[in-house]
């Protein structure tokens, strides 16, 4: 976008005037980080009396989501964020899901809206949209906690396996 | 005493003498008239092109902001010459406006003209503020 400036001296009969043109270059930023102190452990628990379930109370929040993002008003005017479980998969008779919690922090512009748990797997799962032009601050603290959850699957319980204990990652992606 | 007396008679006679030597010349009245024009000219000079570009960098990691850091430009100057009537105007000042295309929605412009600096003579003003503009504006307002 190029803009023109022009400056004229205050005559009241002959103004002399004199323009230049400035241009002003905005760059197109799409970046986003988990930011986190350690690996995500999540372990089941077992009964401790014959006769009852295993549990699965157990539940992570270290993990933060940092993103920069410049719109495109015409081509780009929003952003999404995604997740999907790039290698490793979640033992059978359990999910796992993911929930971003609403922004905070030291971030300005139009941040994203969580959509609430989302059940991970090989696709992309939108877990936060609507994200415009925003920083969101770098670090524990700003942008969006994650929480992830291992939940049972009753219909599955049957295939649940002691030897399927795995380790899985997860790789979010800012796009439209 | 008497050196006055002296002092006042040498007078005398010098006077006398010149009035002598100018009744022997050609009697000659000259007009002198003394014009001096309105002067209210400016421009703005660089030693390169005056075109100039703001670029804003790009962050170099997720959740930063954008880097305005290479979003200046101190290249160009004005100049300007003014002769004013002190009855008319009693100082003239110099605005800036933007004439065509806009500042993008999230950004503001700013300018500063730095204090006077040169071989120029006269009353020169300076500006140690920020001027910004809207789109829409007239002329800028003041941004501290």
């Amino acid at each position: 976008m190029s803009c023109c400036l022009t400056g004229f001296t205050q005559t009241p009969a002959t103004p002399s005037t004199v323009s230049h043109s400035l241009q002003i270059q905005i760059p197109q930023v799409s970046l986003v980080n988990v930011i986190g102190n350690s690996h995500v452990k999540l372990a089941l628990q077992a009964p401790i009396e014959a006769g009852t379930s295993i549990t699965t109370i157990d539940v992570d929040s270290s993990f933060w989501l940092n993103y920069s993002f410049i719109k495109g008003g015409v081509t780009q005017s929003k952003n999404h964020i995604y997740a999907r479980i790039a290698n490793g998969y979640v033992p059978m008779g359990l999910s796992l899901s993911v929930y971003a919690k609403p922004y905070q922090g030291i971030g300005l512009g139009g941040f994203g809206i969580s959509v609430g748990a989302v059940t991970l797997g090989q696709n992309e799962q939108r877990v936060i949209e609507n994200i415009s032009s925003c920083f969101t601050g770098t670090g524990i603290g700003n942008g969006h906690q994650l929480v992830y959850q291992l939940k049972l699957d009753s219909e599955k319980y049957d295939l649940l396996d002691f030897e399927q204990s795995q380790q899985v990652s997860v790789v979010y992606t800012i796009s439209d | 005493m008497r050196l006055i007396k002296l002092f006042v008679l040498c007078t005398f006679l010098c006077l006398s003498n010149f009035t002598v030597f100018a009744q022997d010349g050609e009697e000659n009245n000259n007009t002198v008239a003394i014009s001096i024009p309105e002067v209210a000219i400016m421009d703005i000079e660089s030693n390169g092109s005056q075109s100039i570009s703001l670029v804003v960098g790009a962050p170099s990691e997720a959740g930063l902001m954008i880097d305005l850091t290479a979003a200046a430009d101190s290249s160009l100057w004005l100049n300007y010459s003014s002769v004013r009537s002190k009855t008319n105007e009693s100082d003239r000042s110099i605005y800036a406006k933007v004439i065509s295309g806009s500042v993008p929605s999230g950004l503001k412009l700013r300018v500063k003209a730095q204090p006077y600096t040169g071989s120029g003579d006269g009353n020169l003003r300076s500006s140690c503020k920020w001027y910004k503009w809207a789109c829409f504006d007239k002329y800028g307002s003041e941004d501290n």
